[in-house]
């Protein structure tokens, strides 16, 4: 069985374009490279329709003062929506709001990664019934925040609910998600506990991916619990505390469901994606500030994002 | 073998791909908005905010008229208040709707010329878009009284039918609570001052309030305006046009007596949602309840025995200046220009507005009537002599023209969520200083 010249001339060329880095074998043909794209068209088309084209509007919509009505024009205001969030008489709050989000983010990412490996550390030792205290860490996730806000707004009831039968040992009493200078640190904490299954399971992962022939060897050579820990676990770990950063990071940002959930729009607990709701959908007919707002925030979480993510690579190489 | 499975792969990933298209073309179908049912004129469709009351009043309009009209089925759906805009421009934009709400309150306010730079209300924004249907031939509207209507005007014509109005400046009261302790309804700031003390003195807090949802805890602000500024469009305009302050005299005693208000509500109010309050009233956690007209259905659900009544807010020391209880328009309907079905909807509005059916609605609604001579529930009727001549005086908030440019301690006056314990600020003086601060910065 002789292959045909063209067709040797054909697996000739595919596999030098493949190893100069092309990735698909069939490129050969015309079918071939069509075929590819036509695959990837629908999800395309969707990324397109649904997220790309939205996005950009987004921009667009940022210069105008379109207030979402049906029927009512909408105009060209330049950059009016950024003067008014940078320069106008609520801009001490608008900084406040701000500030608030990135306490918010950066609480949430701290403590809820160490939270998380600690969970994922403990748990990945030959505990009795660890499966079972994972399957309970990673429930709040499969409830969502509709769930989790009416849990965690009875339990504050501040009459009769849990928190106040505790408080009420100790003969103290608090309005809980009413109290200015609590509501905050509250939903700080709501959203450490919803999240944390999640974040443990992916240190999880990357603790069952380290193998047990270097904790053997820091053994032999001495290595205390803690040593092993900083020197073995920590830098095996890495990408997945890249990942869980990230991810945190990101996701605190954007966060303000739990805080409509829990506290509603309120000055003292409200944060930049809270007031994009709020202006957006909730009523005030202001999408066009609100877009704003939301690229203020995009800003905001990418330089972020950037720099935790080439400060977190760098630590990886390093370790 | 590899030919075999290939060929599955293939067959799974063509399976799939139909599939997607197939439930695309579904989700695009299904956007166009058009059923069966609609294209033949039997399906009218209603939105209105979720409203217990009033959705229960609806409900029996619309069993009513698919009994009146074999064939006809109505759709009634509903968004709770934040979700409620976007949801109708939606469903506008998809010609999804025939009867909803057009004026969410307020009626037709226009932005009088004081209030520079600022956008009209998005239900007048509508009517200048072309938005609703022009009702004002329909007979149906003869029913209203007509001081009424003509709020809901726009260029001399009629685009809404009101639901009615709700007083928004009174303070319910525990009728049993106020007997045992021998109280009698306060008309003054000084007798409301002894009230409290005599109920603090018994262990009973003198008011409570749904705080932990903010916007109830703005409710005596209300009242405290109407009593101490006795002409508040004067106040909306002096504000407008720099010649009053917010750290007058006035308004700090309006922030000193919404301190001692909430100073005098049950411990941890701030805590506690609205949803709770009617049943913590009529247990008896708070003697005054400073709330709108619209917990009435509430208050008598949680307790059908429980005896109430209801005062206006005492703001001021002149009892003349306490009488009137402040209301405003509730939330009107409209057929959108979009709707296919408008003959359909008019003929519900004209079911809706029949005096018989609309006394009914209105019995559970709490609101104040929009019809003249009807029979009214006893709460209601209790509420007659604390209402002016032409039986309705705007409040606070239907008269303040908020300023988009304005810092939020000014976006609406008076900064009540700032007051301790909603807020941290306890030096009323202080906290109306950075009230004027912000508002002066919107008018720059």
């Amino acid at each position: 069985m002789s292959a045909s010249p063209g067709v040797t001339l054909g697996a000739g060329r595919a596999a030098r374009k493949t190893s100069a880095g092309n990735l698909n074998p069939f490129a050969s043909s015309r079918r071939g490279r069509i075929l590819p794209w036509l695959g990837i068209a629908p999800g395309l088309l969707l990324f397109v329709v649904f997220s790309l084209v939205p996005a950009v509007t987004v921009i667009f919509l940022s210069f105008t003062d379109i207030s979402g009505i049906p029927g009512v024009p909408w105009r060209w205001i330049g950059l009016d929506n950024y003067t008014r969030f940078f320069v106008s008489g609520s801009t001490t709050a608008n900084f406040a709001i701000v500030s608030r989000t990135l306490i918010f983010a950066f609480s949430v990412t701290i403590i809820l990664n160490a939270l998380a490996l600690v969970f994922a550390v403990l748990l990945n030792n030959r505990i009795r019934g660890a499966n079972i205290y994972r399957a309970i860490i990673f429930m709040p996730v499969v409830l969502g925040v509709t769930v989790v806000g009416l849990i965690w707004s009875l339990i504050f009831n501040p009459t009769g609910g849990p928190a106040a039968s505790l408080w009420g040992l100790f003969g103290s009493s608090s309005a809980f998600l009413g109290d200015p200078r609590l509501a905050f640190s509250l939903i700080i904490f709501v959203q450490i506990w919803m999240s944390l299954g999640y974040s443990m399971m992916i240190y999880h992962a990357g603790l069952m991916a380290i193998p047990s022939d270097l904790y053997e060897a820091a053994i032999v050579d001495g290595a205390t619990v803690i040593q092993r820990f900083r020197h073995v676990t920590i830098p095996m770990i890495a990408s997945s505390t890249t990942v869980n950063v990230l991810i945190s990071i990101v996701g605190s940002l954007q966060t303000y469901q739990i805080i409509f959930v829990l506290t509603g729009d309120r000055p003292t607990t409200s944060v930049l994606a809270m007031q994009i709701f709020s202006l957006g959908f909730g009523g005030s007919s202001e999408q066009g500030y609100a877009a704003a707002i939301s690229m203020i925030q995009f800003v905001l979480i990418s330089a972020i994002t950037l720099v935790a993510l080439r400060y977190l690579r760098k630590k990886e190489t390093q370790l | 073998m590899r030919n075999h499975s290939g060929r599955r792969r293939r067959l799974i990933a063509v399976a799939a791909t139909l599939t997607s298209i197939a439930l695309l073309a579904t989700g695009c179908s299904y956007l166009g908005g058009d059923t069966g049912a609609a294209s033949n004129s039997k399906l009218l469709r209603i939105f209105v905010h979720s409203n217990g009351p009033t959705d229960a009043g609806f409900k029996k309009i619309n069993a009513l008229f698919e009994k009146q009209n074999p064939g006809v089925k109505v759709e009634m759906t509903t968004a709770v208040g934040a979700d409620f805009a976007t949801t109708r421009n939606t469903r506008m934009t998809a010609k999804d709707v025939d009867i909803t709400e057009g004026s969410e309150q307020g009626g037709t306010s226009q932005l009088p010329a004081w209030a520079k730079d600022q956008k009209p209300t998005a239900w007048v924004q509508g009517l200048q878009a072309g938005n609703w249907v022009d009702l004002t031939d329909q007979s149906f509207l003869k029913n209203f009284s007509s001081g009424i209507l003509k709020k809901y005007e726009f260029k001399g014509k009629q685009y809404a039918v009101p639901t009615g109005t709700s007083h928004l400046s009174g303070v319910f009261y525990n009728k049993a609570l106020f007997a045992k302790y021998n109280l009698a309804v306060p008309t003054t700031w000084g007798k409301l001052e002894t009230v409290m003390k005599t109920l603090k003195a018994n262990g009973v807090a003198p008011f409570i309030i749904g705080g932990k949802d903010s916007w109830p805890a703005s409710l005596p602000i209300a009242g405290l305006v109407q009593s101490i500024y006795p002409d508040p469009v004067a106040l909306d305009k002096g504000l407008w046009e720099g010649k009053v302050s917010l750290t007058d005299p006035k308004a700090v005693e309006v922030m000193d007596k919404l301190k001692t208000i909430y100073a005098n509500t049950a411990s941890n109010w701030a805590g506690m949602d609205y949803a709770s309050i009617p049943s913590r009233f009529v247990k008896g956690e708070g003697a005054m309840l400073p709330d709108g007209g619209w917990e009435i259905p509430a208050i008598q659900t949680a307790d059908p025995k429980f005896e109430f009544g209801y005062f206006p807010m005492p703001g001021s020391d002149n009892a003349a200046n306490n009488k009137y209880i402040a209301s405003k328009l509730e939330f009107s309907l409209s057929i959108p220009s979009s709707s296919k079905n408008q003959d359909l909807a008019k003929k519900w509005l004209a079911l809706y507005s029949d005096p018989k059916v609309y006394a009914d609605f209105i019995g559970g609604s709490g609101f104040g009537p929009a019809q003249p001579d009807l029979k009214l529930p006893a709460v209601l009727s209790e509420i007659q002599q604390y209402l002016p001549p032409s039986g309705f005086t705007p409040g606070w908030d239907q008269v303040f023209h908020p300023n988009t440019k304005a810092g939020p301690l000014a976006m609406i006056p008076f900064a009540f969520s700032s007051v301790a314990p909603l807020g941290t600020e306890t030096d009323m003086a202080g906290l109306a200083q950075k009230m004027d601060v912000d508002w002066k910065a919107g008018l720059k």
